[in-house]
């Protein structure tokens, strides 16, 4: 993550809550419905994490992220993962340059700020590898070279749940480096009626409509919040709580294997977040409670008889924190 | 084996003739037959169908597997229905052991690809010939028509593949005029109704094709044996036997007759009785005739001499084939636990005994044996089958009972009554732990300078409101908000803001350590009372 550059004042929280509460606001002028998949969203924003969108095609995935990036002023750039997708695809690569008789960089469409990723797991492992480091390090290596990515830097990647036919599955490894994997499902129907007029009207084609998401801040701006965040307060019991559930993942029963640490400390990360976004300056248990299945859903393995019997990953997590008593200070 | 009890005339046939004979038997024993078939078959799929039901191709590619098993059934029927004797699904029933006991592993392993199989499936079944003796015997029949039985089965598989596709292109046939359902695309992509429709197929195609099958190697068979023991000049032999056996007793009983009618003779005139020739008893016939009562007649006197009657060097020559030549003569040598009453033994040790060695017994037959066993249990079964049903009647019956209990009247009964916990997290909220004047105290503990103590108190004290007398129920893994969000269901407006507040302020003490100050702590201890009811 990026360095701060300066201190953050938290003073400046309320403001900082205000802006989310504002980005959000402008997300839902181009997004209708899906009020707790852009909340996630944002707070993985704000943590400054990478997001695992999974859901069925249609379901404003792309119109979400254009959306995310024109609330600041920022690149957005967008590959569509396919089974001959090459890394240097992603990341860029050196062309030879004729007339000066000198390689030139190309630089891949990961020097973004918002990266959508578009159906992830249609590419091969070595392809879906060279987004390891730029996730990871915000950092890419090309004939030699390392090439930072301007900050902030997101990676919102999607993949189709139903269509698992000539699909790589991601590696936990890959896996574990999104901060969180939100599922989108299908919109309530009042919000999917209020989405089909509001695309519909005054729209030829069906082209993405961002043009009522109005610009609220730069990418400076975006980092301070991001610095807020990490300002957020978490005592030592909400700290706790985060870490007694990530540890009973891994002795619960259904789960083969449980989250690692990443998944505590994306826990708190994203708990802060999703404080701030309440428009608090501390944390609570009912944030890591609130963010636990997206921050832990992909970071856990079912074991076989549980997914013979058609149990979920949100089943058992729920099963889990309904379990795990909550602190009281 | 007795020609002269054979249910057809045992003559030397040409092998296509042979096999015509055994179409012939099944032409005339069709419905014991399908009878079998139906059992058998029936029997097959309740077994394969509850666990292949959603690969129907898998449930015909075991059927087409497991038919030498099928075909046993046909063959028993047939060998029983050439002596005349019945053959049918009881007694088939009765006779289960002894049907599948010989050859029956091997006809479904190594012998199943047997191009021969139906020839050679009656020396297993019927002779219950196995390893070395079964390829002897099976060399020596298929030595002549073997090629035909190749034939058969060849034939067979034609016409099973034939009657399937026909049956197919019947039913695509039938299909209207401009339907679009082609049954032949069902081939390209087989669906499980298609999948369904080939099993069908496969069935009725088994089903008429595979008696005619082992019919016709059954043919082939008996003709065999007809040439290599000569049932046909046997059955000849006892023709010409019976025929002199009569002219014979006529001409005794004429001279008789007429002895009766002439005068006393001396017994000189006596004709000589034939020397024996053979060892073989002979009737003693009346050599003259006598005085007094009318000769009694004589039960059909094998002939005295002539050329049927084998002499003895051949007579053993052929008993010494019969008895050497595996051909002709199975030796088994079998050993057995056999019981003998004593009239010692206790009542419950006898009827044990009778009962384990009563199938040892030979004065009992085997096959009501086996039929009451198959009876006891049919009889078992029947009576689980019925505790089966009235059980899950019953059940059915108190499930409606239940499930409709608040329509019936009844009380309702709650399925796990909630059992509020002692403690939520830490936090003692059983009722006789807080003090009398909730309020009271915690403004003590606040003036104390105990502020985290003093909103505890206030916190569980509203909790303990809510689980104990509110009945609530919040479990110990409810977070703040869990158990706010499920306030604001129970409690009324006053209620919800006043736990709303302070669990607000609770949260901003235990998580970001700011305590509230003193006005904010008076208004909470003040709109306690009203909120929680005092003491719980």
């Amino acid at each position: 993550m990026t360095t701060p550059s300066a201190s953050p004042d938290p003073a400046r929280i309320p403001w900082a809550a205000e802006q989310a509460e504002a980005l959000r606001t402008e997300i839902h002028r181009a997004l209708v419905g899906q009020g707790p998949v852009v909340g996630q969203v944002l707070a993985a924003f704000l943590a400054g994490g990478h997001v695992l969108l999974e859901g069925v095609p249609g379901l404003g995935k792309t119109l979400l992220v254009r959306a995310l990036a024109t609330t600041f002023q920022g690149a957005f750039a967008r590959i569509q993962f396919t089974p001959d997708l090459m890394p240097s695809d992603v990341t860029g690569h050196a062309m030879w340059d004729m007339k000066s008789e000198q390689f030139h960089l190309r630089r891949g469409p990961v020097f973004t700020n918002l990266l959508l990723a578009d159906e992830v797991n249609r590419a091969p492992a070595k392809t879906q590898a060279a987004l390891l480091e730029v996730m990871q390090e915000q950092q890419v290596s090309l004939e030699g070279r390392t090439l930072p990515v301007e900050a902030p830097f997101m990676v919102l990647a999607t993949q189709n749940p139903i269509e698992q036919e000539g699909t790589y599955p991601l590696p936990e490894a890959q896996l574990d480096r999104f901060l969180l994997k939100v599922r989108m499902d299908y919109p309530e129907a009042a919000e999917e009626a209020a989405l089909v007029r509001q695309v519909t009207t005054d729209t030829v084609g069906d082209a993405l409509r961002v043009d009522g998401v109005r610009p609220l801040m730069g990418a400076a701006e975006v980092l301070e919040l991001q610095r807020l965040v990490a300002t957020v307060r978490v005592d030592d019991a909400v700290l706790d709580y985060a870490v007694r559930i990530v540890r009973t993942t891994r002795q619960w029963p259904g789960i083969a294997l449980g989250a690692g640490p990443r998944g505590a400390i994306a826990l708190v990360r994203t708990a802060r977040a999703q404080a701030l976004l309440e428009g608090r300056d501390f944390a609570t248990p009912d944030d890591v409670k609130a963010m636990a299945l997206p921050a832990l859903r992909h970071r856990i393995q079912r074991s076989p008889e549980t997914e013979i019997e058609g149990l979920g990953s949100d089943d058992l997590l729920l099963a889990l924190l309904a379990k795990v008593p909550a602190p009281r200070a | 084996m007795k020609p002269g009890t054979m249910g057809f005339i045992p003559r030397t046939r040409a092998a296509m003739e042979a096999a015509d004979l055994g179409l012939s038997l099944l032409q005339a024993h069709w419905r014991p037959v399908a009878r079998v078939w139906g059992l058998q078959l029936g029997f097959l799929l309740a077994l394969l169908l509850p666990f292949l039901h959603q690969t129907p191709l898998w449930v015909l590619a075991v059927l087409w597997w497991l038919k030498p098993w099928l075909d046993r059934g046909v063959l028993f029927v047939l060998s029983r229905a050439v002596f005349g004797q019945p053959a049918s699904v009881w007694d088939f029933l009765g006779e289960w052991r002894s049907v599948h006991r010989r050859g029956l592993v091997a006809g479904l392993l190594w012998r199943r690809l047997s191009p021969m199989r139906s020839y050679v499936l009656p020396v297993s079944q019927l002779e219950g010939l196995r390893g070395a003796g079964y390829r002897r015997r099976a060399r020596v029949l298929t030595r002549k028509g073997g090629g035909t039985g190749f034939l058969l089965t060849c034939s067979g598989w034609a016409f099973t593949l034939l009657t399937a596709v026909g049956f197919i292109a019947l039913v695509q046939a039938m299909m209207p005029a401009g339907s679009r359902v082609q049954v032949w695309d069902g081939f390209n992509n087989p669906g499980p109704g298609f999948q369904w429709f080939l099993l069908g197929v496969g069935l009725l195609a088994l089903t008429l094709t595979e008696p005619l099958f082992v019919a016709g190697g059954f043919g082939l068979y008996l003709n065999r044996r007809t040439h290599l023991e000569g049932w046909d000049l046997e059955l000849a032999f006892r023709r010409l036997a019976a025929r002199l056996a009569l002219v014979l007793l006529l001409a005794w009983a004429m001279p008789l007759r007429l002895a009766a009618q002439a005068p006393v003779q001396e017994p000189t005139a006596q004709v000589p009785a034939p020397e024996a020739s053979d060892d073989a008893p002979q009737p003693t016939p009346q050599t003259g005739p006598q005085p007094g009562p009318q000769p009694e007649p004589q039960p059909a006197p094998r002939p005295a001499d002539g050329p049927l009657r084998p002499d003895e060097e051949a007579r053993q020559r052929a008993q010494r084939i019969l008895e050497q030549d595996p051909a002709f003569k199975h030796t088994k040598e079998v050993r057995t636990l056999s019981y003998e009453p004593t009239g010692r033994e206790p009542r419950w040790l006898r009827s044990l005994l009778d009962y384990l060695f009563a199938k040892e017994e030979p004065a009992q037959p085997s096959k009501p044996q086996n039929l009451d066993f198959l009876k006891r249990m049919w009889d078992l079964l029947a009576l689980v089958g019925k505790v089966v049903v009235v059980g899950g009647l019953l059940a059915f019956v108190l499930w409606l009972v239940y499930r409709f209990r608040h329509r019936l009247g009844l009380p309702l009964v709650e399925a796990k009554a909630w059992e509020a916990p002692e403690a939520v997290a830490g936090l003692d909220i059983r009722p006789e732990s807080l003090p009398p004047d909730v309020p009271e105290a915690a403004r003590n503990l606040f003036l104390r300078g105990e502020a985290r103590a003093a909103l505890a108190l206030l916190y569980r004290g509203a909790l303990a409101e809510l689980v104990h007398r509110r009945a609530m129920e919040i479990p110990a893994s409810a977070t703040e908000g869990d158990c706010l969000r499920a306030a604001e269901g129970h409690l009324e407006e006053g209620p919800a803001g006043a736990f709303h507040l302070l669990t607000g302020t609770w949260q901003r003490l235990a998580y970001k350590n700011e305590a509230p100050t003193r006005d904010a702590f008076e208004a909470l201890c003040d709109a306690w009372p009203a909120a929680f009811g005092g003491r719980p």
